[in-house]
């Protein structure tokens, strides 16, 4: 019985050359493919019935692939952070309007010295004035910019969740056939790459760590290890903090019952842009607001009237005062909000119906009342009070130190230590981005290299197979050749 | 007479040589049958009394073999439900009357009322499992039913044991309002994960698992239901504050190594009595405090949700699977392989199928794999042992023995017209 033996042989060496070929064209075509892992055909020898396909497996590289996940992770998270204080960053880098809070002040600053130096001209009264008003509206677009920043990185948040949820089902999907797949035998590597590429979007979101299991099974832990599927995905749950309420930390994400962000979390999250935009809109943004704040403070008590009658009544807000104010702020303590509710005094702003010279002679809290008029004899070359003022502006005050800054400084060092700060922020997350996402492309390639498709090893595979082929099929032609000298034979 | 006697022994001769040609003919025509057993003849002589001087020629006696015992080749298909045997023995199938018999083909498939049934209509035997193990009854057919695939219910599997490993930190802080004394919203813990297994009805149930360190090397371990939560906290309290929790137990480390202290001794093991469903026993021996992150490091579960039969399968010991939408695979039947002591003696029948003959001897039954029984082969299928080369050499050679046998009568005719013409 050889030679029908050899017949069987030969065909299933074609079959299983046809098989492999087919492996090899799926694996040029998705070459390019991210995730794609290389597959090949395991082939088997079963005695005296020549060669069978046991199955397809694919390239793996567990180890680098986890490198891929916490570095991506890590790169979503300086992402969410650099997108952020780029944000921040128009509030103190518009070249073209010079708008910082810094620059603001600088400018007042100097428009201030120019009414010293002529107290008669209406004109500089009114450019005082006018700074003054574009520095307390430069301080309210700060403030609002960071609150738009905070809002923004907290929709960023309700994304992310989202997303995460939304993975975390199709990780379900296909995990069940995998599962499925691996039972019953069949070809479950292109479902394993798909479940690869999801994993690799959910580590940009959130640092993750996987348990494999029996039968191709996986289960995911956050960095923290907090449990989001195993079996069934887990929910996260966030609630939108709306509009952030200035000096508070917005809502906490809930993974599985367990917060993992802000300062409550039991099982803090690591990596990944979830952490990255909770630190930005709960860290960084807060202490900017801080410091905004805290510079807006101190302008209201730098140009707070004192009463001029001796009659012991108590420092009033001057040219800057603020919504819903009540007397001075104490000193040293931070009130959140202040910075958005900052104004000049409708009294002294010609714009609004004041009288700018009341910046020279005092009186802005209430014009009615003498008690706190300074140039008490109306005199045009009066200057006392604008060099109080100059120079109350260059003391040194006391800053909440909540705002990470120095808490004793003047304001136009604070000003400028504010803007260095959060330069300093920005290049710390900007080399943490360059950083972790060259390390990604590092490992991303190096995995790559391990499981991904070399098309010049897949082209020599190719002519090794058409040469097995072929021969196979002399093979077949020799038998039939064969048989046919033995049927020639029968007469 | 020996003329006549000549004639009538090439004419044996010939009818010998047809019957030969015969199972040429048939060989050729079946080898591509799955199961099939080449048939050939064997020829022995018959002698007459001769008288001295005086030949008197006997005949040919011809007898049909068999080759059941025959191993044949195997072909790969793609159906999980073909089988082949490797070895001695023969699948057990019965027609429509309910009549066993003996083949070697197994290329079967499910029909409209669930059995499965062969090429040639046979329907596969088997012993039903019922949830356990199949009893084979050694030498004779009792017990054995059509293998039936269709009246596989839907089917859940409640969670009874599994393992649950992790590493919890080593320097974590010791914490006294534990969930497992106060099961409040004042409980502090250390770490929190949670795990699903299946109840009695495939519901499947989440419970919250608290990790909290009490003292040093010390970890209590704290199981809740998770559907039992508060909706508004989503953790504590658990059902009523104070209510205790479903299962609560203190691991122990041994600081030198950080695995479990087995000395003290320190349970390994978690009993969670799952609601409405069984007693799930968590294997927790590879528990170890480490200086790293709260880590689970495996944790498996059985049970399966509900889920209907997508797919059937025969394992090499017999054993017929029926494989689950959720994966799980339930052994439902066990096929049996039964012989005789002498298979080559069976009587072959129409579709590949042999019975007990007088001279075979007894069925004898038992597993794959078992007592010099073969292994059941799954997505294989047994090739015809024939061979049309040798099948054509034989039909040559008989075909040159039957032009001579016709040869002879010939000359016997010859010789006997010679005779009668001598009467003139």
């Amino acid at each position: 019985m050889s030679l029908s033996a050899t017949l069987s042989n030969a065909s299933s060496s074609l079959y299983v050359a046809g098989e492999r070929t087919s492996v090899v064209s799926r694996n040029i075509a998705n070459a390019e493919k991210a995730y794609y892992s290389r597959k090949s055909v395991e082939v088997v020898t079963i005695p005296g019935s020549g060669v069978r396909t046991s199955g397809v497996v694919r390239a793996e590289s567990p180890v680098l692939f986890r490198q891929v996940l916490s570095s991506s992770s890590s790169t979503a998270t300086y992402q969410a952070q650099v997108e952020t204080l780029d944000f921040l960053d128009s509030t103190i880098n518009d070249v073209e309007l010079d708008a910082s809070p810094a620059a603001l002040i600088n400018k007042f600053l100097s428009a201030l010295q120019n009414y010293s130096a002529q107290p008669q001209s209406e004109l500089a009264s009114k450019a005082a004035v006018r700074s003054a008003a574009d520095l307390a509206n430069g301080l309210n677009s700060a403030a609002s910019t960071v609150r738009k920043a905070r809002t923004e990185a907290d929709s960023g948040v309700q994304a992310s969740v989202d997303r995460v949820n939304s993975l975390l089902d199709q990780f379900q999907t296909v995990n069940d056939y995998i599962v499925k797949g691996t039972l019953s035998g069949s070809d479950v590597t292109d479902y394993m790459d798909q479940r690869d590429e999801i994993l690799a979007n959910l580590s940009n979101e959130v640092g993750i760590r996987t348990v494999s299991r029996g039968n191709n099974d996986m289960a995911v832990y956050t960095d923290s290890g907090v449990t989001l599927f195993d079996r069934v995905p887990r929910k996260l749950e966030f609630v939108g903090s709306g509009n952030m309420t200035p000096g508070l930390p917005g809502n906490a994400v809930y993974i599985d019952g367990v917060p993992v962000t802000g300062a409550n979390a039991t099982m803090p999250l690591q990596s990944g842009r979830i952490v990255g935009l909770v630190q930005a809109r709960d860290d960084i943004s807060l202490s900017y607001e801080a410091q905004i704040d805290e510079m807006a403070r101190v302008l209201v008590t730098a140009f707070a009237e004192s009463d001029q009658t001796g009659g012991g009544g108590p420092d009033v807000p001057g040219l800057f005062t603020y919504t819903g104010a009540s007397g001075i702020p104490p000193d040293g303590v931070l009130i959140s909000g202040l910075a958005s509710a900052l104004r000049v005094n409708p009294n002294v702003d010609p714009d609004k119906g004041g009288v700018a010279t009341r910046l020279r002679d005092g009186g802005i809290s209430d014009p009615l009342s003498p008690q706190y008029v300074y140039n008490t004899d109306g005199s045009a070359s009066y200057t006392n009070r604008i060099d109080e003022l100059i120079n109350k502006m260059g003391a040194n005050y006391t800053f909440d130190p909540a705002a990470k800054l120095t808490s004793d400084a003047s304001l136009t060092d604070y000003s400028a230590t504010s803007v260095g700060w959060l330069e300093e922020q920005r290049k710390v997350a900007d080399d943490g981005l360059q950083y972790q996402s060259t390390l990604y492309q590092r490992s991303f390639d190096s995995f790559t290299r391990i499981t991904g498709v070399n098309l010049d090893e897949e082209l020599s595979l190719m002519l090794e197979l058409e040469r097995s082929f072929q021969t196979s099929s002399k093979l077949i032609s020799v038998v039939d050749s064969m048989y046919s000298a033995l049927i020639g034979a029968i007469r | 007479m020996s003329i006549s006697g000549m004639m009538r022994t090439s004419a044996s001769g010939m009818a010998a040589q047809s019957s030969r040609l015969g199972t040429v003919s048939d060989n050729i025509a079946n080898a591509s049958t799955h199961g099939y057993k080449r048939a050939f003849t064997e020829f022995s002589t018959v002698v007459l009394e001769s008288g001295k001087g005086a030949y008197v020629p006997g005949s040919v006696d011809t007898t049909v073999r068999y080759g059941i015992s025959q191993q044949g080749g195997f072909d790969y298909t793609t159906s999980p439900t073909d089988i082949a045997i490797d070895g001695n023995g023969f699948i057990l199938v019965s027609d429509n009357s309910g009549a066993a018999f003996l083949t070697r083909a197994g290329s079967f498939v499910k029909v409209e009322n669930g059995d499965l049934v062969n090429a040639a209509g046979y329907k596969l035997l088997g012993y039903p499992m019922n949830g356990g193990t199949a009893a084979v009854s050694a030498n004779g057919t009792t017990g054995l039913v059509p293998v039936n695939i269709s009246a596989l219910a839907l089917q859940a599997t409640p969670s009874t044991q599994g393992t649950f490993n992790v590493n919890v930190p080593v320097d974590a802080e010791v914490e006294a309002s534990t969930p497992g004394t106060v099961n409040d919203t004042t409980a502090v813990y250390s770490a929190k994960t949670s795990l699903t297994a299946v109840d009695n009805v495939g519901r499947e149930v989440t419970f919250d698992v608290y990790y909290t360190k009490t003292g040093a090397n010390t970890w209590e371990v704290a199981i809740f239901d998770q559907s039992q939560r508060d909706p508004t906290t989503k953790s504590f309290p658990y059902g009523t504050a104070g209510d205790p929790p479903l299962a609560l137990e203190t691991l122990s480390f041994d600081p030198a190594t950080g695995k479990l202290d087995l000395a003290l001794p320190s349970p390994t093991s978690i009993t969670i009595p799952v609601p409405n469903g069984q007693n799930l026993v968590l294997d927790v021996s590879k528990t170890s405090e480490l200086n790293d992150d709260f880590l689970p490091s495996d944790t498996t579960i059985n049970g399966n949700k509900p889920s209907s039969v997508e797919n059937v399968e025969i394992n090499g010991d017999g054993t017929v699977y029926a494989v689950y939408g959720n994966g799980a695979r339930v052994g439902v039947f066990r096929v049996p392989l039964a012989t005789v002591p002498a298979p080559d003696n069976l009587t072959p029948g129409p579709g590949n199928v042999y019975s007990v003959s007088a001279n075979s001897g007894n069925l004898q039954l038992g597993f794959p794999g078992t007592g010099g029984f073969g292994d059941i082969k799954a997505s294989q299928l047994e090739k015809s042992t024939v061979d049309t080369a040798s099948e054509l050499t034989t039909m040559i050679e008989s075909q040159f023995a039957f032009t001579a046998n016709s040869k002879v009568f010939q000359t016997g005719g010859e010789l006997m017209e010679v005779l009668v013409n001598l009467k003139r």
